[in-house]
């Protein structure tokens, strides 16, 4: 996704600017825009005024206001401090922080999908899933050997698994 | 912590696995208000006593603001809690199972660490009783999950399966001969860490080090647990040889170095915990490489226990202010040594 202030570069930092109605509005920045923000504010104009009632021009206010904005609408874990101790606070950051996050998960763990143990609640579903990938394996095998009755017979299991 | 004799014991100390659990749609301890931990510690607490589990029976639940500074000291000690747990002074508690091999640290740095710790090497052993207790506490509670990174921790470096699993391991050769550098670079390849324990980074109290899996990620329990294990199997086997080695030819140099450390150990009248401890890894060289007859591994093991400042104090009288250590840690160590 482009960052939607300079529409060049990669968008890596997206907030989520929840308002007192409720209103939500998505900005997706690139790491360059995003400092620049953070710093100069002057792209947040409309949304600090609206959000915090600021009127003044002068620019460290605007900044604090800015750095507050940059954080997980649950924990209110902010960008800055998720950066300095490098712990999220909640569940919730992992999905607000995702483009942060994913690429520091990948630098310590060289992989991104998770393996093993899951949650009782998921168990089935990861059953359903791998009882599928057999199914499409033999139902490649069938097709492969020409025998499309039996591919037939697991195309129809397959479709009753993901229905 | 169990010092007694297990799998490999001469050279691999204990197992520890961990596994690291939070709570769905609860902030985690780093950022949440007491009130929301304080309920975290009932709900775990209500999971293993109220469980129809037999083992419910079997814990004791130790609330931190209860505490006085010399119980968590010897909670440390004993590696049944961290010291982190101890910097919360309410909301925040361990339940330790009768046996010590079990403790369930709530809100540390999550809301649930599970951790199992058995003498030897036992991987196999120690996840199974995690993965137990894991399973216990699943039908109380809803972890926070996520189909991508797996069991969701406040700290990154813990996701996926949230477990490390750890071998303690005493490595005298190896620190003799310099070779734990190389250990250390060949773990990083099999994306395991080596690091010292009682000590800062690779400088270690007793040629005692750690081994444990640094990614969670990715990666299945069980092949957490075979990469471990295959590891610490070539460390030991590597420890091993060096013993062969160091002790072919009847080596005289190193011979009287473990008869002179016995001897400090058996007639000091003052000793400081470092020395103590390296005089201690050298005769459990010793005694393993049959230089000192007579001497059980399991006695020194204890000895490399109980001489910590707060686990002496429960073995010896030691005065309030600690003043006079030294001496009533040598005179434990003759003691024990002389029986």
């Amino acid at each position: 996704m482009l960052c939607s202030k300079c529409k060049k570069r990669e968008a890596v930092v997206f907030l989520t600017i929840v308002e007192e109605t409720g209103e939500k509005t998505q900005l997706n920045l690139c790491e360059v825009c995003a400092k620049e923000s953070v710093l100069n504010s002057y792209m947040f104009d409309n949304f600090i005024s609206a959000l915090f009632n600021i009127e003044s021009e002068q620019n460290e206010e605007k900044a604090v206001g800015i750095t507050s904005v940059i954080k997980c609408p649950k924990c209110g874990l902010t960008y800055d401090e998720l950066m300095k101790c490098g712990k999220t606070g909640c569940d919730k950051c992992y999905e607000n922080f995702s483009s942060v996050i994913m690429p520091i998960v990948k630098r310590i763990h060289g992989k991104e999908q998770h393996m093993g143990k899951v949650i009782k609640s998921k168990q089935f579903d990861m059953i359903k899933k791998q009882e599928i990938s057999r199914l499409q394996a033999k139902l490649e095998e069938a097709v492969q050997s020409e025998n499309y009755e039996k591919a037939a017979e697991y195309r129809d299991m397959i479709k009753a698994y993901t229905q | 912590m169990v010092w007694k004799a297990g799998d490999n014991f001469d050279i691999a100390i204990s197992t520890r696995v961990r596994i690291a659990r939070n709570f769905k749609d609860t902030i985690f301890p780093n950022r949440a208000a007491d009130t929301a931990l304080e309920n975290v510690c009932l709900e775990v607490c209500k999971a293993v006593i109220n469980s129809n589990s037999y083992i419910s029976n079997e814990f004791d639940y130790i609330y931190m603001g209860n505490l006085s500074d010399a119980e968590k000291e010897k909670l440390i000690e004993k590696h049944l809690i961290s010291p982190n747990l101890t910097n919360r002074k309410s909301a925040a508690g361990a339940l330790i199972n009768k046996s010590e091999q079990i403790s369930i640290m709530i809100n540390e740095e999550d809301h649930i660490r599970i951790q199992c710790i058995l003498p030897g090497l036992s991987l196999e052993d120690a996840y199974d009783m995690a993965d137990k207790i894991d399973d216990l506490l699943e039908e109380n509670i809803t972890f926070a999950f996520d189909d991508k990174l797996g069991y969701l921790t406040a700290c990154p470096t813990n996701l996926g399966t949230g477990v490390r699993m750890s071998v303690m391991l005493h490595l005298p050769a190896m620190a003799l001969t310099n070779n734990i550098t190389s250990v250390l670079r060949t773990a990083g390849r099999y994306g395991l860490t080596i690091r010292g324990i009682y000590g800062e980074g690779t400088e270690s109290m007793g040629d005692l080090y750690q081994i444990s899996n640094q990614n969670s990620l990715g990666m299945t329990e069980k092949e957490i647990l075979l990469n471990v294990k295959a590891v610490t199997k070539g460390v030991i086997k590597r420890e091993r040889e060096l013993r062969k080695m160091l002790f072919e030819n009847d080596n005289p140099a190193i011979k009287d170095k473990i008869m002179r450390s016995y001897g400090v150990l058996k007639y000091a009248e003052k000793i400081d915990i470092r020395e103590s401890m390296q005089l201690l890894s050298v005769i459990r060289l010793g005694a393993d490489m049959g230089i000192i007859k007579d001497l059980e591994i399991e006695k020194i093991n204890m000895l490399i226990k109980n001489i910590h400042p707060a686990l002496l104090a429960d073995v010896i009288e030691i005065d309030e202010e600690k003043m006079n250590i030294d001496i009533k840690r040598a005179e434990y160590i003759k003691s024990v040594l002389n029986s």
